[in-house]
């Protein structure tokens, strides 16, 4: 046996393609040849040393990527809190504002009409408000 | 069911996406991180191989295992990114930072036991051939056996045995900064 064909064959039986005709012929090479036995220790330890590495954990955050690309998929932004604050308050604003606009230039009845009409859109706008699904990030 | 081949689906399934990438980033990311040997390129070169698959799942047809599809999108990206960080970072502090591993380890065993080692090792992956690279990463981290690792690379079962054997010899080297000798010196 060469030393070329016992360093192939030892790279195989690292490999578990073990080759029994070919071992008995490497052990004795390898007995004889200081380069090949020194050979077998150092990629011996490099095959050990390479079984031994832990798996590489990938981050959480990367969990989330298909939420980025997939259509439709994106999580509902949560509304910010001056939106939140003016989606509560305008159903009770609009009425008086309504009849204060209203009183200020415009003849007393429409005036009244107007304040009627914009006091129904707040109340109904406070209902659309009330019913609207909470944002959840389930 | 696959679509019959040459009528791919238009628009990918999204749960059928949730599920690929929650089965095979993972592995991705595993061999990224051995081939580029950072975790921000590899998370960076995980997003771009499943913008590809995403945009490319409703043609896969199911010639090969999705596996062997997703790793071989997978190979061209890395490489692809291998490169554009050579070009962007090839430098004597790079280069050095290889060459400065120290020789003085006599007793390789011994050294090879301890963990600091071990990293070493993991990170000499990266500075491997991208073929040498993949070949080791999916032999040793991913579990995969000759045959898949040919059908994966496109290559034959016995260029896998070349590939493995070379890697571990260029690992030797990158890792000692000796070179056992070859048959030719004996």
């Amino acid at each position: 046996m060469t030393c070329e064909e016992y360093r192939a064959a030892f790279n195989a039986w690292l490999d578990g393609r073990k080759s029994e005709a070919l071992a008995e012929d490497a052990r004795r090479h390898a007995a004889t040849c200081a380069a090949c036995a020194g050979y077998a220790a150092a990629i011996g330890s490099i095959d050990a040393g390479l079984r031994q590495i832990p798996a590489a954990e990938m981050p959480g955050s990367l969990l989330a990527f298909p939420d980025t690309i997939v259509p439709g998929a994106r999580a509902p932004r949560a509304p910010g809190r001056l939106a939140a604050a003016a989606r509560f308050l305008a159903p009770a604003l609009v009425p008086p504002l309504a009849v204060w606009a209203a009183g200020l230039f415009l003849p007393p009845a429409w005036g009244g009409a107007l304040s009627f009409l914009l006091a129904t859109t707040g109340l109904v706008m406070f209902g659309v408000a009330s019913l609207r699904p909470k944002f959840s990030n389930s | 069911m696959n679509p019959p081949a040459g009528t791919p689906r238009d628009v990918p399934d999204d749960a059928g996406f949730r599920a690929v990438f929650r089965e095979y980033a993972p592995r991705i990311y595993q061999l990224a991180y051995r081939m580029l040997g950072d975790a921000d390129e590899a998370a960076e070169a995980v997003q771009d191989v499943f913008l590809i698959v995403h945009r490319k799942l409703g043609t896969f047809r199911g010639d090969s295992s999705m596996a062997t599809w997703i790793y071989r999108i997978a190979i061209n990206t890395l490489v692809s990114h291998r490169r554009k960080r050579s070009r962007k970072h090839l430098s004597l502090a790079d280069a050095e930072g290889v060459m400065s591993l120290p020789d003085e380890e006599v007793d390789v065993e011994a050294a090879y036991e301890r963990k600091e080692t071990h990293e070493r090792l993991a990170r000499c992956i990266s500075r491997l051939s991208p073929r040498e690279a993949v070949a080791i990463t999916l032999f040793y981290m991913d579990g995969y056996d000759y045959k898949d690792i040919a059908s994966i690379m496109e290559t034959s079962v016995g260029a896998v045995g070349v590939l493995l054997h070379r890697g571990r010899e260029h690992l030797h080297v990158l890792l000692t900064g000796k070179k056992e000798d070859r048959p030719d010196d004996v």
